[in-house]
């Protein structure tokens, strides 16, 4: 009995197997991380809104600029183009052809004419008065005159003049400045959110920390805008058509990600690139800037 | 999130030692075995060594530890660590993953055969322990792959009590059947349970969203919190423990049919009762918390952000719920078939075990030799429902000066240089020590009494 047992007990032993790749007495436990390499982490981050007030010039905002766009320009755009293309309003040739397609639809359109009549008398009597040959400065009789002589050449001139002068500064906007406050987030969720972010020229990274967003416009103009965060490397121009716009991914680093839950300004400078005539300003449909970020890779904690 | 991944991470470290294997069923012989049913009895009466009587450590659930650890870059990490792909952190997983601790260690234990050597009676004191962690894969899945999840019922759970028990078993039908019955007085020492109902999480690209919701319950002798109401951290538990902080009862129920002189049939019900925990020595708290975040607005709309240190493991006090639970029921059938003039044992045994939720089924066969009355080595292997399988030996001595008994189904398996199984998710460990005293049994030699119908 005592040979079965002394053979028994080394006979099991030598069965069993031990794996000191799983020793207890070495778990690691410092790299805990939420995801792998090929996760990917969207955080909505802020949403501007731009209301119509804040895009302006001078204390006129864009709507009280735009007022009487659609009366200036020709019902059917040259070329039946459908937009006017903001930069090249500084043009001669191209406000030529835009004003020659106006006459050309008050030769046409009595509507047209008489909509011109008032606009000059809102805006420009006095310089039409005298070549109206109007003593007084009745309303009605500067309208009639008008419809009945705006193919004078003298007031034709003028009226070109007048044309030039208000589509020219017409995509002159002034940079729209935000200030973006320090977000409610502890200090070690940045650190951790920092910290697993490959440093500037790691080949292939894995660990990246995008901005990234849409623009949302409601406006009847394409615009230009260069969003720029204070002392961040986010700078950066995008373009808005009218609707939903994407803004392409630009990559954050450390630095920038903690300047930013710190907080930091916007400036935004604006140029109008494009006008769409007869859509019309609407407040409930200003600009809306929604931006977030997007983590790539794993989002490691320290325990 | 990152209190809760520690907690988690803490959990996994802390019940990475599993184990379960009922081998110690066929020891004949065995002070022991009377714990998997009342009706059976030892070949004669015992008095246990203190504290060494009975040492019963076991582990089950679906988990093993290769399911939770993997060595990586000559470090052992947890399926946590970024190390670990997602495919290979979730290969081992299921829906619902479980792993309850249990331990039973006999403090006093000393029993006797009646005049007449048929019935038998035994006393017990016991401290028993029990601990379950439920974590489902959807924890699992978020966590590995950041997905969005609805996760619920995490869960951890540890209970201990003291067992005062009195056994009594008798013959009926000229002896072909044993009944035994098992009476048991619980005293509870302490309890706590930490629950998380609802743990969603939400990461869409516009919209962060953590709803979350717990309880946790605590109980002990003098039970209370130290911070300042009505909310509490689990460190604010405080504890005063002079006397116990439940009551409970519970009856183990047994019997043993011998079919034919060398078959015998086997069923017992044990822990079939409750334990009713103090409401007055009761902490309860409840965590609800949710975070939804937007983005800030520009120009500030009023939007209140949120507080990110979402601290789930903050409670708010509330008045304990009940405190009565059901005990951990388990139901032990077994057959055994007896060859060469009784030498050796054929054995089946099928236990079902009944936690919170759910049952897991464990079928084991076993070949015991027993060449003489007092010396019994038993082989088994037992086949663990869905959860692999484990080869277990068992060995029990009881000559006239000794009873040990030891039984582990740990020696075969792959294992830790801490004797942890890597792969096998369950694992019992079972030993004991004491001394026989008083007449022995009727049942001892009984193969020598049976009526020469029977043989």
């Amino acid at each position: 009995m005592k040979n079965l047992l002394l053979l028994l007990a080394p006979a099991l032993l030598a069965a069993s197997c031990v794996d000191k790749s799983y020793d207890l007495n070495g778990i690691d436990t410092d790299e805990i991380a939420i995801g792998g390499d090929d996760s990917e982490f969207r955080i909505p981050l802020t949403t501007v809104t731009v209301a119509l007030h804040e895009i302006a010039r001078a204390g006129t905002d864009i709507r009280t600029l735009f007022d009487d766009v659609d009366t200036w320009l020709p019902s059917t755009l040259p070329g039946n183009a459908d937009h006017v293309d903001i930069p090249r309003l500084r043009q001669a040739a191209y406000v030529s052809s835009l004003f020659d397609a106006l006459y050309a639809e008050m030769g046409t359109s009595t509507a047209k004419r008489e909509a011109m009549a008032d606009l000059l008398w809102r805006k420009h009597r006095n310089e039409f008065l005298p070549l109206l040959t109007l003593a007084g400065s009745d309303e009605t009789a500067f309208k009639n005159a008008f419809v009945a002589q705006y193919a004078n050449a003298a007031i034709r001139s003028e009226v070109e003049r007048q044309f030039g002068l208000y589509l020219h500064d017409l995509d002159s906007i002034e940079p729209l400045h935000y200030d973006l406050g320090a977000l409610d987030i502890d200090d070690s969720v940045v650190d951790m959110l920092a910290d697993n972010l490959d440093p500037e020229g790691t080949a292939a990274p894995k660990n990246t920390l995008h901005l990234y967003g849409t623009i949302g416009n409601g406006l009847p103009l394409a615009v230009a805008l260069h969003p720029a965060l204070r002392n961040t490397g986010i700078d950066f121009a995008t373009a808005a058509e009218p609707g939903e716009n994407a803004i392409a991914e630009q990559r954050l680093f450390a630095e920038d990600l903690r300047t930013l839950a710190a907080g930091t300004d916007l400036t935004i400078p604006v140029a109008l690139q494009k006008y769409y005539p007869g859509r019309g300003f609407d407040d409930s449909h200003p600009i809306r800037i929604r931006l977030s970020l997007v983590k790539r890779g794993a989002l490691k904690l320290e325990l | 999130m990152k209190k809760i991944l520690l907690l988690l991470t803490v959990t996994l470290v802390a019940t990475g030692v599993a184990a379960q294997n009922p081998t110690a069923y066929f020891m004949e012989g065995s002070t022991f075995r009377m714990q998997f049913n009342p009706a059976f009895a030892p070949h004669r009466g015992y008095f246990n060594i203190p504290v060494l009587g009975g040492i019963d450590l076991s582990v089950g659930g679906n988990l093993a530890l290769g399911d939770l650890f993997f060595p990586r870059n000559g470090k052992l990490v947890t399926l946590l660590d970024a190390s670990v792909s997602s495919a290979d952190a979730l290969a081992g997983l299921r829906t619902k993953n479980g792993l309850n601790v249990d331990s039973r260690i006999n403090i006093l234990g000393f029993g006797a055969y009646t005049r007449y050597r048929k019935h038998f009676w035994s006393f017990e004191l016991n401290m028993r322990t029990a601990e379950d962690t439920d974590l489902p894969y959807s924890l699992f899945e978020f966590l590995k792959t950041g997905r969005s999840g609805r996760i619920s019922n995490i869960g951890v759970s540890a209970s201990a009590y003291l067992e005062a028990a009195f056994s009594y078993s008798f013959p009926l039908l000229c002896e072909r059947l044993y009944i035994g019955v098992r009476g048991k007085f619980l005293a509870g020492a302490a309890r706590a349970r930490l629950n998380y109902d609802r743990f969603d999480v939400s990461l869409e690209e516009d919209r962060w969203n953590i709803d979350a919701r717990g309880t946790i319950d605590f109980t002990a002798g003098g039970a209370d919190v130290s911070a300042e109401e009505p909310y509490f951290k689990i460190g604010d538990l405080d504890m005063k423990p002079t006397k116990p902080a439940g009551y409970g009862f519970a009856v183990d129920l047994g019997a043993t049919y011998d079919i034919l002189p060398d078959l015998q049939a086997s069923l017992a019900v044990t822990d079939l009762g409750f334990m009713s925990w103090s409401k007055k020595n009761t902490v309860s708290g409840v965590s609800a918390k949710s975070l939804e975040f937007t983005g800030t607005t520009i120009p500030d709309d009023g939007t209140p952000q949120p507080n990110f240190d979402l601290d789930v493991l903050e409670f708010e006090r509330v008045g304990a719920g009940s405190g009565a639970h059901m005990l951990r029921t388990a139901i032990n059938a077994g057959l055994e078939y007896k060859l060469w003039r009784r030498r050796i044992g054929i054995g089946l045994l099928y236990s079902a075990r009944f936690r919170s939720g759910r049952t897991l089924h464990d079928l084991t066969g076993s070949v015991n030799f027993q060449p003489i009355d007092w010396f019994t080595v038993t082989g088994s292997y037992s086949v663990l429902a869905g959860r692999g399988g484990a080869f277990g030996i068992g060995l029990n001595l009881c000559p006239s000066w000794i009873n040990f008994f030891v039984a582990t189904d740990l020696l075969t398996a792959r294992r830790t240089p801490q004797w942890v199984p890597i792969r096998q998710s369950s694992v019992h460990v079972t030993f004991g020590l004491g001394v026989p005293v008083g007449r022995y049994g009727q049942r001892a030699t009984k193969r020598y009494i049976y009526p020469p119908a029977m043989l």
